[in-house]
């Protein structure tokens, strides 16, 4: 018990280690820092727009009105600013230090593997990501008069937790792929992709579209399961489903990796 | 011509070595038009409709925008700017061929091989969707093409100047982001132009980016454009004529500036 105490504080230190200095990196271009900011806002303004649209033919879609989609809006950007500040940038880029065999060096290092592969690098600039999301969730509840329980905010804060363990290692197990066929760069599309899938109920889909996106691609577990635990539509056992796929999807996304490893060749380096 | 040729047939081979990479962006537009398709036939099932569309041509639209996506895509743009970043292009300034003549037969060369990789996904997406082979004959196809070539040009064009920027600014990676999505919205890949409120799209209809998806698709299924045929031609001729010189201007400017510092 001493032993993993200490082996948790050593990693919450070399986190924030490594968060300084991507905070000094990202700094050195101030210019290309302040565009960033401008650049997630102008993101999540052109996703907010599209949905605006829509509402302004339908009083709600799948069952779900506007302010329950701003919601639902609101989880998938803090949900998304969680995973850039944490793991996204460097899973995002893996392929490149596997394309010139820079993996090498995260190989060398006395660290676990997969947290130095997993959290080498942030994106910073993705704190606009919270701020927009903190604000479209105060609005979506002015919106709908609304306000979620204590235990509600409760559950919605343990579930995004969970989402974010099974949306990065859905993303770790896309992007082992790396190892395998060197040149992954346009698996980030399907990220980008999955981004705009986490910000639609999976109720927008019927048969098998619906069970792909549940359990094939878990947007299900990753962004709507989160929201309607602040809509008040999905309870304790929700939480409960969600921890079990996390558990299961970490463990594979772990195997994955390690597995996939083996085919890695440094040819590069 | 026959160099640029050699550029084009290389890119093709490019692409071809990664055949994995292109499967994996055609999994991620299609997983992108899904979500278009699937609020479509929510919205015309709760037995509401958008804008004049009938829910066909709509569907029919969503599914267009993704064999678009495989011809208007913003790679390059990254491309140039890390050859400029890196030095790398300094191997291509001491060789006897223009750059953005090179740098456009390299973007078609890899246009071409994911237009034709996504071929089978449409085929599946106008099963999926009951759209049967018969309504394509339907088309206006002979309308499209020229405002598509313009819509074309006029893409690679703000590529390959979002790309040179990198020459005054160092890194416009962030710019090439935000013009990125500013495009896809503006220019009609999200939902078609003409749904949006009637303020929007007087201003849209100033902006040149609805000639490289909405105006395009929108002629090709018969629906209503923001301009009359002809006289939208002759904008969009105005807007590539504008957009080369100013190619042409910032690769001048761009040129003089560059150190060849880097690799």
């Amino acid at each position: 018990m001493k032993a993993l105490v200490s082996n948790i504080k050593f990693y919450l230190r070399l986190y924030f280690c490594l968060l300084g200095f991507n905070f000094q990196s990202r700094l050195a271009y101030r210019g290309e820092f302040i565009l960033s900011l401008v650049s997630v806002s102008t993101e999540l303004t052109v996703r907010l727009v599209f949905l605006s649209v829509v509402y302004s033919y339908i009083p709600s879609l799948a069952g779900w009105t506007y302010p329950q989609m701003l919601l639902l809006f609101a989880s998938s950007f803090i949900l998304e600013a969680i995973a850039w500040f944490t793991w996204r940038a460097s899973i995002f880029k893996l392929h490149l230090v596997v394309q010139d065999g820079s993996f090498d060096f995260l190989m060398t290092k006395p660290v676990s593997l997969l947290f130095i592969t997993a959290f080498r690098r942030m994106d910073l600039e993705d704190v606009a990501r919270v701020v927009v999301g903190v604000a479209l969730l105060m609005f979506s509840f002015h919106l709908s008069g609304i306000f979620p329980s204590v235990n509600q905010w409760l559950l919605w804060m343990v579930g995004i937790s969970l989402a974010q363990v099974v949306y990065f290692s859905f993303s770790l197990m896309l992007k082992t792929t790396s190892f395998w066929t060197t040149q992954t760069s346009e698996i980030n599309y399907v990220m980008y992709s999955l981004d705009r899938l986490n910000q639609y109920p999976t109720h927008l889909y019927t048969g098998f579209v619906r069970f792909l996106f549940t359990f094939i691609i878990p947007v299900t577990f990753i962004s709507t399961l989160p929201a309607q635990f602040l809509t008040g539509t999905a309870s304790w056992l929700g939480l409960l489903g969600l921890a079990g796929f996390a558990g299961l999807i970490f463990l594979l996304a772990r195997w994955v990796f390690y597995t996939s490893i083996k085919a890695y060749s440094s040819a590069s380096s | 011509m026959s160099s640029i040729l050699r550029f084009y047939l290389i890119s093709i081979q490019d692409a071809l070595i990664y055949r994995w990479n292109i499967f994996f962006a055609i999994i991620g537009y299609s997983l992108s038009a899904m979500i278009g398709i699937h609020i479509v036939q929510r919205v015309y099932e709760s037995g509401h409709q958008l804008g004049s569309y009938a829910e066909q041509p709509l569907l029919m639209y969503f599914l267009l925008v993704l064999a678009m996506d495989s011809l208007l895509y913003f790679g390059d743009a990254w491309n140039i700017v890390e050859e400029i970043h890196s030095g790398k292009i300094t191997n291509f300034l001491v060789k006897p061929v223009s750059y953005y003549h090179a740098r456009v037969a390299m973007y078609l060369g890899k246009a071409s091989v994911r237009f034709i990789t996504m071929i089978p996904a449409l085929l599946l997406g106008m099963w999926f969707l009951g759209i049967g082979i018969q309504q394509l004959v339907g088309l206006h196809f002979w309308a499209f093409v020229p405002y598509f070539l313009i819509g074309l040009s006029l893409h690679i064009c703000v590529i390959i100047i979002l790309g040179v920027l990198s020459f005054p600014l160092q890194r416009a990676s962030a710019g090439i982001f935000t013009f990125q999505t500013g495009i896809f919205l503006t220019g009609g890949k999200f939902i078609p132009l003409s749904l949006f409120p009637e303020w929007a799209q007087h201003i849209l209809t100033f902006l040149p980016f609805h000639f490289m998806t909405f105006t395009p698709l929108s002629i090709l299924l018969g629906q209503p454009t923001f301009l009359a045929y002809l006289p939208g031609v002759a904008i969009a001729l105005l807007w590539l004529v504008g957009a080369l010189i100013l190619l042409k201007l910032l690769w001048l400017r761009g040129i003089k500036t560059y150190e060849g510092f880097g690799q």
